[in-house]
């Protein structure tokens, strides 16, 4: 081994200044946590320890007026931006397919409340409501965003959820906790815990447990299991056949652009109500224009409905996931978009991905 | 959770580590960028105290490896951000010696190429990689002998193409 040409090898990979600068200012704006997001990643090591805090059905507080649609509704609008009135469908798809909980959290600052979930096979959403103690009361209608308690409550009591279902090791990719910094009308901080389950698909029955991770000054993270609940009622995917040779139409014409879709392959294609997810395999000609893909599926994927308007994808939730090594050798993806608001199965008519520049138009029917 | 000067020269001195070793594990820029913003993360929302300038690499690097060996590891792709980030690449795009041992190291397994990086560029002992990435010094020494061995292979593969084609 030549070490002074491996060294120079590894020289060559750095981050430019504009890398740095945007890893930077991405750094500081969650410093100041004015948009309330949290990104995390989950290690393979994790050690689970510590004690369960099983406490479904403890009654500390006083049933909300809230349904469970529209606890759903309020975190959910508040996660995907969207500001459209509570209809009828999607308040009866909320009712239909919502679990309601009441799972209670004793934390530091107050009291968690796992208010309901909502799954799909790609995203579990669970809003929560945060209830301070005495101490920490809040007083209705304040804007607590830039107070100490609101950083503690986003960075680490609220932080972080893992989670595992009965038989299964480690079940999600992506994490995604929102607060929504305005005290409600009783005093409460309201927020979503939405976790893209990118591999393993739960079932009606499944006890989800929750979980937080720290990290040691040793470096090790640990999990500290939260809470459990048994998954009820579920939100139903549709797979949708997909024609492969639309996709491997590029590499047939021998067109040299970067961006044809060579080495990648979709898979499977499935609709839910509320997200649309493809996985696929790339080999190693596909992995070099992965962050292409990515591009190609967040930026020019519509869902068409019957009325020819498309389906609003939501501000937050997209989530890639790459480079999982199948028995082939080569490695699988998963990419995920998340609606503004669910819709009815029957109102869609198709799905376009659709690129002038890179010359890509492939029109995916929904029977 | 608040960034100051010091914040700032720390992430100035281990940022191109973390790519390095998110790159190693054969993570894309992309993801490997989120990498380093989770490791970043970590560390100011811990603020471990370290108690030499040994200790604080050492805690770097195994966050880093930490974040980089989930198997889930995954970026929220936010829905902002220029098209050209997608144009990113991993090793500066010059076609030399080094990007061609680069194409090479990107074929071993990503348990090979993480005690490469380690004992070949950041020149840690056997021992210390042992105990940064939490397996035994044998195991250690059995993966670089692999390693060597499969670099060798590829690069003799590597020459039989070209000189193959070089016949034709």
């Amino acid at each position: 081994m030549n070490r002074e040409l491996f060294k120079e090898t590894y020289h060559r990979i750095y981050l430019t200044e504009n890398q740095k600068n945007k890893i930077w200012n991405q750094l500081e704006d969650s410093a100041e946590n004015k948009r309330a997001r949290i990104r995390t990643c989950l290690s393979f090591r994790v050690a689970v320890c510590a004690s369960v805090l099983l406490l479904s059905g403890m009654t500390v507080f006083a049933a909300g007026n809230l349904s469970i649609a529209e606890k759903i509704a309020t975190a959910m609008d508040f996660l995907t931006g969207n500001d459209k009135e509570l209809t009828d469908d999607r308040k009866s798809i909320y009712e239909q397919y919502g679990n309601a909980l009441d799972n209670e959290i004793p934390m530091e600052h107050g009291t968690l409340r796992l208010e309901a979930a909502l799954y799909d096979e790609h995203y579990l959403l669970i809003p929560f409501t945060f209830h301070p103690t005495e101490e920490f009361a809040l007083t209705a209608g304040e804007t607590i965003e830039n107070t100490p308690l609101y950083q503690t409550l986003l960075n680490t009591e609220l932080s972080e959820p893992s989670i595992y279902a009965d038989q299964k090791k480690l079940s999600t990719g992506s994490r995604f906790t929102t607060l929504n910094p305005e005290v409600t009308a009783d005093g409460t901080l309201t927020g979503s815990y939405l976790l893209s389950i990118e591999k393993e698909v739960y079932e009606t029955g499944d006890n989800i447990r929750i979980a937080r991770t720290e990290t040691s000054e040793t470096g090790d993270i640990t999990e500290q299991l939260l809470s459990s609940f048994t998954l009820e009622n579920m939100l139903d995917c549709k797979s949708i056949p997909v024609d492969a040779s639309l996709f491997q139409a590029k590499e047939a014409s021998g067109d040299a652009s970067p961006y044809q879709l060579k080495g990648i392959t979709v898979d499977s294609v499935t609709l839910s109500p509320l997200s649309l997810c493809f996985t696929g395999t790339m080999n190693e000609e596909g992995k070099a224009c992965s962050g292409q893909l990515s591009h190609l599926w967040f930026y020019n994927t519509s869902i068409i409905q019957k009325d020819g308007e498309p389906v609003t994808l939501s501000r937050n939730g997209g989530c890639y996931v790459p480079a999982h090594i199948n028995e082939s050798g080569d490695s699988t993806y998963t990419m995920m978009l998340l609606f503004d608001s669910p819709m009815l199965l029957t109102d869609v008519s198709g799905i376009r991905i659709r690129h002038t520049e890179w010359d890509v138009d492939l029109w995916i029917p929904i029977e | 959770m608040d960034t100051n000067r010091e914040d700032k020269e720390l992430f100035e001195r281990y940022a191109d580590m973390v790519y390095r070793i998110s790159i190693s594990y054969g993570h894309p820029p992309h993801l490997s960028e989120d990498i380093v913003q989770d490791v970043f993360l970590r560390y100011l929302r811990k603020r471990p105290h370290f108690e030499s300038r040994e200790h604080e690499k050492a805690w770097f690097i195994r966050v880093t490896v930490n974040c980089c060996k989930s198997l889930f590891s995954s970026a929220w792709m936010r829905r902002v951000g220029p098209l050209e980030e997608a144009e990113q690449v991993a090793i500066r795009p010059q076609y030399t010696e080094e990007s061609e041992l680069y194409e090479l190291l990107s074929r071993l397994p990503s348990k090979y190429r993480i005690i490469l990086y380690l004992r070949y560029y950041e020149e840690y002992s056997v021992k210390d990689i042992a105990a940064l990435l939490h397996i035994t010094p044998n195991l250690v020494s059995a993966r670089l002998t692999r390693a060597r061995k499969q670099m060798k292979q590829e690069i003799l593969r590597e020459t039989s193409f070209l000189s193959g084609k070089e016949q034709m």
